[in-house]
Parts: C-alpha cells; sequence; structure tokens
C-alpha cells in the first residue's frame, strides 16, 4: 500500500516538475539530457553519435553512408528482418536513422505508454545489428547507382550534390574499395556510448527516464581500442576543398542556366556569428539576382540565368556579388538588428519540440550561441567570420543548363 | 480465448491514451472570415495560420500560376513597401505600372521575333528601359538586410499553393501578435506585390529545368479536363504573360475573407485575441462574391488508362485509383486502405514486393492527389530493383490490391494500422505548425475544420468489412491509371516524343497563330499521344509526319 502512494506521490510530484534540462552519464559514459514536458501523452528521444576526423580510412568516402544503408536495414540478434519494423510498427512507433554533418542520429518518437518498447527496439538496432556481408553488396549497387544517376529533379540533384564535401564524396572506386571488415571496424570505432549523447524529452519523469535509459542502454560497453584510421579524408572535416576541385556541372538540356555555391562555415566559426550572418547574408539587398538562404547551416547562393545566358556571365556575377558582400562587410546597425532578431527568435524553439532538442544538444556539444557571448561580439568579429565563411576558395559550386552552354564555364 | 486479450489491452491502451481532441474554438467575424483557436498554455511564441480556399484548381486559364505567384509574392517575406502604405505608395505603384507595361512589350517583341527571325529588333532598347525602370523601383524598396519585418522581430513566415488553397504560416513570439494581426491586415488591403518580376522569373525557370514530373504525368492522364490534372508546365507562355495587375485583380477575388479561415495556435484566451483580430483582420472590406468557378465533374470510372513515357533517371511505376472526395463515406476507409498498403516499414507493399520478392526498393502511397476537395486519386508509387520490369511490379501490385479485396484482414494487421494512424494524429496534435495545417486542409478540402479531429474518431469504428468494401469499389481497373517511366540516357526527352513534339509544333505553326494556345495544343495532343504504346506512338509519328511540307520532315 504505502509501495503504491509513492508511486502515486512520485507521479503527481513529476508530473508538477517544471520543465528544464537535467542530466545525468551513465558508467559506459554516455551522456543523458532529460527535458519533462506533459502536454501529450508522446516521448521523443534522439541519439547523437559523433563522427570525428580519421573514422574514414584514406580511399574509402562513402563508409559512413554505406555503413547507415547496411545498418539500417540489418537483421539484429534477435528479430529477423522486417521484425524489428513489424514491432516498431505494432505500436505506431517512428524510427528513423539519418547521417548528418557530424556524426549519426537516432530519431524516435512513440506515445508515452510505449516507451520501453520503444527503447527497447532502439538498443536491439543499435547493440546487436548484425552487418550482413549480403546486405552490403545489394547496398552498394544501390549506393553505385545513385551516385552513377541520381534521383530527383535537376535542381534537387544539384543541391544533393553539393551537400557533402568534395573531399568526402564517395566515388565508384571508394565504394568499391569497402569491406565487410571496413564495415566492422568502422562500427567499433564510432558506435561507442563515451561518443554518444542522449535525449529524451516528453512525458516522462526523471526518474523514469533513469531506469529507462539504464534498461536499454547501460548494456552498451566501450570496445577495445582499435587503430584509429588515419590519416583520414573525413566527413566532418573542417576544410572545405577548394572550389576548383571537383566542380560539379549537370547536364539538362532544356533548362536554363543555374549556378549554386555552397558555403559551409568553418567548426571554428563561432556559433554567435553563424547565427547573426545566417540572419543578415539572405536578406542583403546588394545580392539580387543572386538568392541567398540558409540550408542545413550552409549558405545556399542560387542564381538562375536566363535562357542562353552563357554559363561563364551567370558564374561570374555569382563570385561577383559574394565577393562584393564579403569585401563590403556589415555596419555596426546591422549588426545591432540582427542581434535583437537572434533575441527575440529564441522564444520560437517553445513552439517546435525538434528545436528545443536540437537546442539542448547543441549546448551538450558546446556548439550553441549564448547570450553573453552574442552581446559581446564586435562588428569586427562579425565581418571576419563574414570574410571566412565566404572564402572563394572554400566554396563549393556547381552549375546546371543545356550542355552547350556549360561549355562555357570558366572552370571545368 | 487468450488471442483475445491483446485486442483488450489494445482497445483499454486506445481509450487511455486516446488523444484529446484539440481544444479548438471557432468564432466569426463580422466580415465573415473565420477564426479557430488552440490555446495552448506555455508558449512564448504563436502560430498564426491563414488558409484561403481555393488554390489552384480554381485558378482561370487566364491565370495560371497565380496561387503559386501569390505565395512567394505576396507572402514568405514581408516588405515595409508592401504592407505599410508610405508617402511615395504613389511612385511605387506607378513604377509597378510602367515595369507591366515593359515586360510586357519585351514579351510580345521576343514573340515576334521568334516569328519573323532577322527583322530589326526593339529588345535591347526596351531591356535598356526596364532596366532603368528597375534600378529605380529598387530606390523605392527596402534595401537593408533584415527589413523584412518578422525576421527583424524574430518571426518567420511560410506560404504553400496547394491545388485546395494558399497556406501561410508565421511563428512570431507572443508580443507580436497585435503587430502580426495589422501587417496582415495591411497586406491584404494593399496588395502590393512589389517583387512580382522576379518572383515569375524565377518560377518560370524552376518550372523548366524540372520538366515534366512523374506526378503530373499521373494527374493529367487520370483526371483529364480538370484543374486537379492541369500541369503548369503547360501554361508556361500563358504565365510569362500573366501581367502585375492580372495577379492583384486575381488575387482581390480569391484572398477575400470570406474565403479566409485565421488559425492561431498559442498561449492567449478567446477573449483576449478576438477584438484584436476584428479590429485588423475583421475590418478587411468584404468583395461582393464575382463568379464563382464551375469546375467539371470527374467520372471515377473512366476506364483502365495506361502512360508509357521516358523521363527520369531510374524506371517508376506510378499507379492512381480515383477515389472520392475528403467528404465522401468511403473516405476514411480509403485512407485505412492506404496505410495497410504502404504505412510504415512493415506494409504490405514494403513487406511483399520490397522485403519478400525483392521486386522494389522504394515504396510510396499517398492519398488525395493533388487535393481532396475534389475526386482525386490514391497513388502508388513504386521503383523497381535492378533486373525487374515494370510489368511485373505492376503484376505484383495487382495481387497485392486483389488480397486486400478479397482476403480476411487479419486483426494483427489492423491493430497495427489504426496504432500508426492513432499515433500520427498524437503527432500532430503536439505541433503547433501540424495541427494548425491539418486543421486548414480539413477545411480546405472538407469544408469543415473538424474532419482533422472527426477522422480519427470515426476510424476507432471503422470495421475490415468496409475497407473491403472500399477497396472493391475504388481500387479497380476502371478506376485506374497507369504511368510507367523509364529512363532515357543522356537525354530528359524521349527521342520520339521530341520528334513528336517538333511535328506538331511545326504543323500548329500553319494553323493556329495564337502562340499560347498553340503550345497548350501541342502539350495537349503530347499527353494524349502517351496514353498510346511505343508502336503505335511511332505509327502516329509517321501519319502526321506525312502531313508536313518534305522540306520540314
Amino acid at each position: 500500500m504505502k509501495a503504491t502512494l509513492g508511486i502515486l506521490l512520485a507521479a503527481t510530484l513529476s508530473l508538477q516538475a517544471q520543465s528544464g534540462v537535467h542530466s545525468f552519464t551513465l558508467a559506459n559514459g554516455l551522456r543523458v539530457l532529460h527535458l519533462e514536458e506533459r502536454e501529450h501523452p508522446l516521448v521523443r528521444v534522439r541519439l547523437f553519435v559523433r563522427l570525428e576526423p580519421g573514422d574514414v580510412p584514406p580511399g574509402r568516402q562513402g563508409l559512413p553512408l554505406l555503413f547507415q544503408r547496411t545498418f539500417t536495414k540489418g537483421e539484429t540478434a534477435d528479430l529477423k528482418a522486417g521484425e524489428l519494423d513489424r514491432n516498431l510498427d505494432d505500436s505506431g512507433i517512428q524510427l528513423t536513422q539519418s547521417l548528418e554533418a557530424g556524426g549519426f542520429t537516432w530519431r524516435l518518437v512513440t506515445r508515452s505508454r510505449d516507451q520501453d518498447r520503444a527503447m527497447g527496439l532502439l538498443a536491439d538496432r543499435l547493440l546487436r545489428t548484425l552487418l550482413d556481408p549480403t546486405l552490403l553488396e545489394a547496398e552498394r549497387l544501390v549506393c553505385k547507382r545513385l551516385l552513377e544517376r541520381p534521383e530527383g529533379t535537376p535542381h534537387e540533384r544539384l543541391r544533393q550534390a553539393l551537400a557533402q564535401d568534395p573531399a568526402a564524396r564517395p566515388s565508384m572506386s571508394s565504394l568499391g574499395a569497402i569491406t565487410l571488415q571496413d564495415l566492422l571496424a568502422f562500427r567499433a570505432r564510432v558506435l561507442r556510448p563515451d561518443r554518444a549523447i542522449l535525449i529524451l524529452h516528453g512525458d516522462l519523469g526523471l526518474e523514469q527516464a533513469k531506469r529507462l535509459v539504464l534498461l536499454s542502454l547501460g548494456a552498451w560497453s566501450v570496445p577495445s581500442p582499435t587503430t584509429p584510421a588515419s590519416p583520414a579524408p573525413s566527413l566532418v572535416s573542417t576544410t572545405a576543398s577548394p572550389g576548383s576541385v571537383g566542380t560539379l556541372q549537370i547536364p539538362s538540356p532544356g533548362a536554363g542556366i543555374r549556378i549554386q555555391a555552397v558555403a559551409s562555415p568553418s567548426g571554428k566559426l563561432p556559433r554567435e556569428i553563424v547565427e547573426l550572418l545566417g540572419l543578415l547574408v539572405p536578406g542583403d539587398a546588394s545580392l539580387p539576382p543572386v538568392r541567398v538562404g540558409v540550408e542545413d547551416g550552409c549558405l545556399v547562393a542560387t542564381l538562375d540565368g536566363e535562357t542562353g545566358t552563357p554559363a561563364s556571365v551567370a558564374w561570374s556575377l555569382l563570385h561577383d556579388r559574394l565577393e562584393a558582400l564579403r569585401q563590403r562587410g556589415f555596419t555596426q546597425a546591422d549588426l545591432e538588428r540582427a542581434r535583437v532578431a537572434w533575441l527575440a527568435r529564441r522564444s520560437l524553439d517553445s513552439l517546435h519540440v525538434e528545436a528545443q532538442i536540437y537546442g539542448a544538444l547543441a549546448e551538450a556539444l558546446g556548439q550553441s550561441a549564448t547570450e553573453d557571448r552574442m552581446r559581446a561580439l564586435s562588428l569586427e568579429a562579425l565581418n571576419a567570420g563574414l570574410s571566412q565563411w565566404l572564402d572563394p576558395a572554400k566554396l563549393r559550386v556547381g552549375a546546371l543548363g543545356e550542355p552547350e552552354l556549360l561549355k562555357t564555364l570558366p572552370i571545368r | 480465448m487468450h488471442l483475445l486479450v491483446p485486442f483488450f489491452i489494445a482497445a483499454l491502451g486506445l481509450q487511455a491514451q486516446a488523444p484529446r481532441p484539440s481544444e479548438v474554438q471557432e468564432r466569426r467575424l463580422s466580415n465573415g472570415a473565420r477564426l479557430l483557436l488552440v490555446e495552448r498554455r506555455g508558449l512564448s511564441a504563436f502560430n498564426g495560420t491563414l488558409v484561403f480556399q481555393g488554390g489552384r484548381a480554381e485558378e482561370p486559364a487566364t491565370a495560371p500560376g497565380a496561387t503559386d505567384l501569390l505565395a512567394a509574392a505576396l507572402y514568405s517575406t514581408t516588405w515595409p513597401e508592401d504592407v505599410a502604405p508610405a508617402k511615395n505608395q504613389a511612385d511605387l505603384e506607378a513604377l509597378l505600372k510602367q515595369e507591366e507595361g515593359l515586360l510586357e512589350a519585351l514579351r510580345l517583341e521576343r514573340l515576334r521575333l521568334r516569328r519573323d527571325p532577322g527583322t530589326t529588333t526593339q529588345v535591347p532598347a526596351l531591356e535598356a528601359r526596364l532596366e532603368s525602370i528597375q534600378a529605380r523601383l529598387q530606390t523605392l524598396c527596402s534595401s537593408s538586410p533584415l527589413s523584412d519585418l518578422y525576421l527583424a522581430r524574430g518571426g518567420r513566415q511560410k506560404a504553400e499553393a496547394t491545388t485546395d488553397a494558399l497556406l501561410v504560416q508565421t511563428e512570431l513570439p507572443l508580443e507580436s501578435f497585435e503587430f502580426w494581426c495589422r501587417t496582415e491586415a495591411q497586406r491584404l488591403r494593399a496588395l502590393e506585390l512589389s517583387r512580382f518580376s522576379g518572383v515569375r522569373a524565377e518560377l518560370v525557370a524552376d518550372l523548366r529545368s524540372n520538366g515534366t514530373l512523374g506526378t503530373a504525368l499521373l494527374c493529367g492522364a487520370a483526371l483529364p479536363g480538370h484543374p486537379y490534372g492541369r500541369d503548369l508546365l503547360d501554361y508556361l507562355p500563358a504565365l510569362e504573360a500573366l501581367r502585375w495587375s492580372d495577379l492583384r485583380a486575381y488575387a482581390r477575388h480569391s484572398l477575400r475573407p470570406d474565403r479566409m479561415t485565421i488559425i492561431l495556435v498559442g498561449s492567449f484566451s478567446v477573449e483576449k485575441v478576438l477584438p484584436v483580430v476584428e479590429r485588423h483582420l475583421g475590418s478587411l472590406p468584404v468583395v461582393p462574391e464575382g463568379e464563382e468557378a464551375i469546375l467539371p465533374e470527374i467520372t471515377p470510372g473512366l476506364g483502365d488508362r495506361r502512360v508509357e513515357a521516358a523521363l527520369g533517371t531510374s524506371p517508376r511505376l506510378l499507379t492512381g485509383w480515383r477515389i472520392p472526395a475528403r467528404r465522401h463515406p468511403d473516405h476514411l476507409a480509403l485512407r485505412m486502405a492506404a496505410q495497410l498498403l504502404g504505412g510504415g516499414q512493415s506494409s504490405r507493399l514494403e513487406s511483399q514486393l520490397v522485403r519478400t520478392k525483392n521486386l522494389v526498393r522504394k515504396v510510396q502511397v499517398s492519398l488525395d492527389e493533388p487535393g481532396g476537395r475534389f475526386p482525386g486519386l490514391l497513388v502508388a508509387d513504386l521503383r523497381p530493383r535492378e533486373g525487374h520490369s515494370l510489368a511485373e511490379v505492376a503484376g505484383a501490385l495487382h495481387s497485392e490490391i486483389l488480397r486486400l479485396q478479397q482476403d480476411p484482414i487479419p486483426q494483427e494487421e489492423w491493430l497495427r494500422a489504426s496504432a500508426q494512424l492513432e499515433a500520427e494524429h498524437l503527432r500532430v496534435e503536439d505541433d503547433p505548425a501540424a495541427l494548425a495545417h491539418s486543421l486548414g486542409t480539413a477545411w480546405a478540402s472538407g469544408g469543415d475544420w473538424r474532419l482533422a479531429e472527426l477522422d480519427i474518431q470515426a476510424l476507432r469504428g471503422l470495421v475490415p468489412e468496409v475497407v473491403q468494401d472500399a477497396a472493391r469499389t475504388w481500387l479497380s481497373p476502371s478506376h485506374r491509371t497507369t504511368v510507367l517511366l523509364e529512363p532515357n540516357p543522356g537525354s530528359s526527352q524521349d527521342p520520339v516524343e521530341a520528334e513528336l513534339v517538333r511535328v506538331l509544333k511545326t504543323l500548329a505553326s500553319a494553323r493556329i497563330p495564337d502562340l499560347a494556345q498553340r503550345e497548350h495544343l501541342v502539350a495537349e495532343g503530347v499527353r494524349q499521344l502517351r496514353m498510346l504504346s511505343s508502336e503505335e506512338r511511332l505509327k502516329t509519328l509517321k501519319l502526321l509526319e506525312a502531313q508536313l511540307a518534305p522540306e520540314k520532315r
């Protein structure tokens, strides 16, 4: 009776708990963040596993991608192909895995009553997936085919191709060279609890979260050290390759010329600068007809030339506009306005659970912008950051259009 | 007996954790606009969504692409000159008028040159004048970064053009609520569209570059003669001819208060927001109703249709069945059928076609394509694995449809599909933007926002036999259209089709002087020819070529 009352009391107290981030670390090194939110009977989980320079051996570009595809579709020690998916679907649980800049992310959304089951299935996928050589071959074929004939509209294909650092872009030969041993070694190197951060958000209390994580991922052990595969052109390389390397051209009969440049911020660029430039650059009046947006943390500049416009003309115009802005920089008034907008924008996170989870993760990774540093940011630092971000040598540039018109490009 | 246990558990669970119906409060403003309010405590920002019923389906032939243009030119960004009439507003409008005239003159001059190449051209002179006007326009427009009024206040806005509606979602800090109401009212009063020419050029470039899309081919073949089957790409000349003043006139008619629903999700009460909304958005003038668009009826049983085309970079099988509109009693059953077929990783098509038979590498099933206000399509989009033909995949899909129609649906599978739909509903409830979108879409396509809630309640009363009845009625060959897309290496267009276009254009040029009409007829002709088999197409091409003068063959 006392125990029941105790549980009831604990449940009531946890219901009354204020939303806030609590953190704890398991003995195996897994860092856990807990955000309580009782509005709906839902629990969201995000597991981030960091990729580090040196994780991809030389000549094995595409290894993270192939690993992800093989791993997601593999059987686990306890569940045959399809059974894990069926178990997830039985409870309407959503589990996705993605390869994003900086690492692998698993996202789980479940009704709170199914949280134990959902975490058990996540653990099953994470800790007990068998890497199957047949599946590796099938996925290798798919990757090669997608490399040869990427899907989507020409615009989507151009954007997709520019999303990746040329040095980390897979090639037919690098994909062909990847062996099952590479996959196993990569897994041992990367899927470690001490590289991971787990975030739990939603309709569960702190004690409940601790119990859940301990039961499901407490057995995740740190594998014995493996030799790092260095030196490596890594996925998370902080220096982008020069624009002249692997300049992309997508011939598209009937299409007008499109030139696109993607600027990925260097990892050394302070987060405050990245956030403010993300607000300032897209709206700059000196850029049109070039349009600039922020996508996946990168600045994406696009110029559509009218039908018949030589690619070289469009190319120069896009470069000139970006370079002029880089040389000119912003004013103190611009900086003040951006600061005000940034401070106000933070309240929008209350509308987006995913943004709250992302914010907690960024903070844990030491990658979040803080109000104090934002207020202390100088104009000189902002413009130096702009100059660094839009450095022409670091832009990834591509072009799409009539094959004949593409021939006029200055860089081939 | 023990078999019943999972049922009881599932049923109890459903009741214990059934999503609470979102507490939507509805009010009508004095000008006829609807207000839906969902109160969510503890939010420091709000989501304000405007939904205008109509969308692409109601665009007149003279204003194709108008909904997309309004989404980009009226919404998405909020320039001061578009919402706060300044002292130089008259100058701005005069320049926009001049820009319109020059753009039209340029268009006509370019058309004339295409007809009579080699004659003296006015293009450079017109271009120079246009450039000068646009430079003057630029001086009247905002030039500093963050001049977007919402962005400067930490907000953001996105607009979406669909076949049934124009949806505009804005997120702003709570303290900017009245500012949002005022800004949106001023935007609708002014309808300035100062960036019209750039937005139109961007839309045209996008359409040209992306070319024909598979889903557009499917809708065109499955819903002929109906606006749901219209491909904007076929109307490029008319889109290029659409003027700034035409779009303004269209916006005045289509964005009027009685066609607008305002959805608010935030930490505020109806007593607090209603007077503010009434003061600004409720004071928008009531526009006398013009002639409502009369849309043709679609006969679901048009017969089994088939289209073959060379498109894209990999083979793809698109199958669409004509299904009733969202309000129809069978619609929910079809939603469940779609879930059983393609919802989740363990659905029938995933488990049978992808895993067991290894025929397909990607499956996608969608409902209400391209919209749900009128009869639309249930679409199965399948991408075969290497070494498997489209015919093989089509056969396997057909078997799965027959199985759904004839074999009893296992209870385990039924419960799984129900759980997925319930969980999906809960995820929508949890996300203010998704909730507003769901309510807005239910209103725009079903005429009643309550459909978003009713569907999930009605789902609990649905039984497998009803789903099978609906599958037998609607997923039959007479309702079906199949599009077989094979890639054509090195070119985005089938050579036979390219030649057909050339021949049709040559024939049409001799008979139809109006270029827009000519291009539309050619596009329609190509659409019809795609219904033929490859052999029949070749024969038709030869017959058409025979009608050309020898030097033009």
